[in-house]
């Protein structure tokens, strides 16, 4: 189905709380273009939809649980995130592990983004580049 | 169309386009013959290289099938040519000490061999000329002998590759040898009839209920969508090891098989990144050159280079934050190993079905695979360091990166305490057992040959099949076993019992 045609999983005030969350996970997001910030968000929420309702809620229920913290400073926040990510409780770790993986799906899979980082790969000519041994990228 | 067939084979990658051409020659002899394939025959300009597309293009739930407890994902791939598709191509054989641990009456290593190399030879299988190969793949060569240990390279199945680095991804240039480019075509041309977009739902005695549905991608089914009532005087599941158990445990097969889904398998692996001072040629070029089997026999582990793309790099990543982002701001500078854990095959691991035939996987990480992969990690971080690396990322150390200044250190920072299940990104591409070959029907689900306990219309010949780890890549065994299967019915159909 057309990602335009698609009815969004994440209401307006949850992709809020994703976009701050993804501040702590992906610091440069806080200076990203908004272009950048919404593939994002859409990213991530064209994978949510053809998931299973029960992980859509649950990550739903995620972003509810966490949204506090977004009031926090950002030290707070990330240590907050930190001590999830090892809690005692398989679960929770868990939880922070979807999280994070959808905001690094979203951020880093886009094109721009791999530009950015020097990821430059060539369909065509990958052994040709890598016998002239010239490297990709910004110098 | 027709809807009478005397084989039926259910998938089309290492497993069913192996059963397909192997069983091609007899539609000369009038048998009839399709294979039903869930995904679609992709065009060749749909292999685009973008890391998201791709996956969800290519991959069941894009790639990342989980178990319950949400500790481990799973790639499985569909489409003309199935997991061949996403494959990096590496065709290793068996060992002997996999096929001894094994212990199948009939299923000897001086069987496999034979057939394993008639697949190489079909595949183009060869290694790579060392001018082909790029600084990520040097280095760990360069680590590996600068401790002392065994490094080789990976015999792979490719023609006229042209270093986009994207097998895994399917490769844009057609390069890698998969079953959509030599077994299918041939099968096709012999005479099978290849029906793609086709989902079988469950299967019957002698009979498949299959439904064609649409697909955005690829070309056009042969036959319109609809649902369909397929009879068959054979039915071969090739449907990949995690979608072979859950189809037939959902069809509610007419025998007792108390072995089935269970005793699966899937190398659980880990990806380790490092990275250098300068940047190097790490991505262009073929990925996967050399490996490291030093601890296979002892340890239950082999290392392999391995190079990702961004968002599976970075999510291979324990920890987020500034250190994260420090780390993948250039990616020309990351090294990549990939270390993949033997696993036993338990009963208690095991696929089951969920409401509409989906697999379902219940498998957790035993004691022995988690010191395995806190082990590994550790031999991995010293290959980095001995190759150059400046920072190595384990995920069970008790930092985001080691500093080479603490290489010395790499055994107590490296610590079973700090591989927390749920926090670490566990991957597998290599679902191994679930229909496991064997002669007892209480642990086992076929015979040697493939045919299910009990039931002489019903094979099985896919990843499924194993009865415990091979301990290498599987794609070559695959083809060997999925080669018997093929004999076993060829044999039957020339006695006259199948016509």
């Amino acid at each position: 189905m057309d990602a335009r045609q698609r009815r969004p999983v994440l209401k307006a005030w949850q992709r809020r709380i994703l976009v701050r969350l993804a501040t702590c996970i992906v610091p440069e997001t806080a200076t990203a273009s908004a272009q950048s910030i919404d593939a994002m968000v859409d990213a991530v929420d064209g994978q949510l939809q053809p998931r299973p309702r029960l992980q859509q809620i649950a990550f739903k229920l995620l972003l509810l649980g966490l949204g506090w913290m977004t009031l926090l400073p950002a030290g707070w926040q990330a240590s907050l995130l930190h001590l999830l990510e090892a809690f005692p409780i398989r679960l929770v770790r868990v939880g922070i592990w979807g999280l994070k993986t959808l905001i690094y799906l979203g951020y880093y899979g886009q094109e721009s983004v791999q530009q950015r980082i020097n990821y430059l790969p060539s369909k065509l000519e990958g052994n040709v580049l890598l016998h002239a041994r010239r490297l990709p990228g910004r110098a | 169309m027709d809807t009478e067939f005397d084989i039926l084979i259910i998938g089309s990658g290492a497993g069913g386009g192996t059963v397909a051409s192997a069983l091609s020659p007899l539609c000369a002899d009038g048998a009839r013959i399709a294979v039903l394939e869930w995904g679609p025959h992709f065009k060749d300009e749909e292999f685009t290289g973008g890391e998201l597309e791709m996956a969800q293009k290519l991959f069941f739930e894009s790639g990342a099938i989980t178990n319950r407890d949400q500790t481990l994902t799973v790639a499985c791939a569909r489409g003309y040519g199935g997991s061949t598709l996403a494959y990096t191509g590496t065709s290793i054989e068996v060992p002997q000490r996999s096929v001894d641990h094994w212990n199948v009456p009939g299923l000897t290593i001086a069987d496999l061999v034979p057939r394993m190399r008639h697949y190489k030879a079909q595949n183009n299988v060869h290694e790579l000329s060392d001018e082909d190969i790029n600084e990520n793949n040097q280095l760990f060569a360069a680590g590996c002998r600068a401790l002392g240990y065994s490094v080789k390279k990976f015999p792979v199945n490719i023609k006229g590759c042209k270093g986009s680095g994207m097998c895994n991804m399917g490769c844009p240039n057609g390069a890698k040898q998969g079953t959509n480019r030599v077994q299918l075509p041939a099968a096709e041309a012999a005479g099978v009839q290849v029906i793609t977009n086709c989902r079988v739902h469950r299967i019957l005695p002698h009979e498949v209920e299959a439904e064609v549905a649409p697909s955005p991608y690829g070309h056009p089914s042969a036959w319109p969508a609809g649902r369909y009532r397929l009879h068959a005087k054979v039915i071969v599941v090739a449907a990949g090891t995690m979608h072979s158990s859950a189809l037939m445990a959902h069809s509610r097969l007419p025998v007792s098989l108390p072995a089935l889904g269970r005793y699966f398998t899937c190398h659980p692996a880990l990806t380790l990144i490092a990275q250098h001072d300068h940047p190097f040629l790490n991505y262009y070029g073929f990925p996967k050159t050399y490996y490291c089997d030093d601890f296979e026999e002892q340890d239950d582990y082999i290392l392999e280079t391995c190079m990702y793309f961004p968002f599976t790099t970075a999510k291979s990543l324990a920890g987020f934050g500034a250190e994260h982002s420090a780390l993948m701001a250039d990616f020309r500078r990351l090294q990549m190993i990939l270390v993949l854990v033997s696993d036993q095959a338990e009963e208690g691991n095991r696929i089951t079905p969920d409401a509409d035939g989906n697999p379902v996987l219940h498998y957790t990480l035993s004691e022995r695979t988690l010191d395995a992969l806190v082990d590994s990690q550790r031999i991995a971080a010293k290959i980095f360091f001995a190759g150059g690396a400046a920072r190595v990322h384990a995920p069970a150390a008790d930092r985001f990166l080691i500093d080479k200044a603490d290489s010395d250190q790499v055994d107590q920072l490296i610590d079973r305490r700090h591989l927390k299940l749920g926090k670490i990104s566990i991957a597998s591409a290599h679902p191994m057992g679930g229909c496991r070959i064997g002669t007892d029907p209480k642990n086992s689900v076929t015979n040697d040959r493939g045919k299910v306990h009990g039931l002489d219309w019903l094979y099985v010949a896919d990843g499924s099949l194993f009865p415990g780890s091979s301990g290498v890549n599987p794609y070559v065994t695959i083809m060997a076993l999925a080669d018997r299967v093929a004999e076993g019915i060829r044999d039957r159909w020339r006695a006259g019992e199948l016509r």
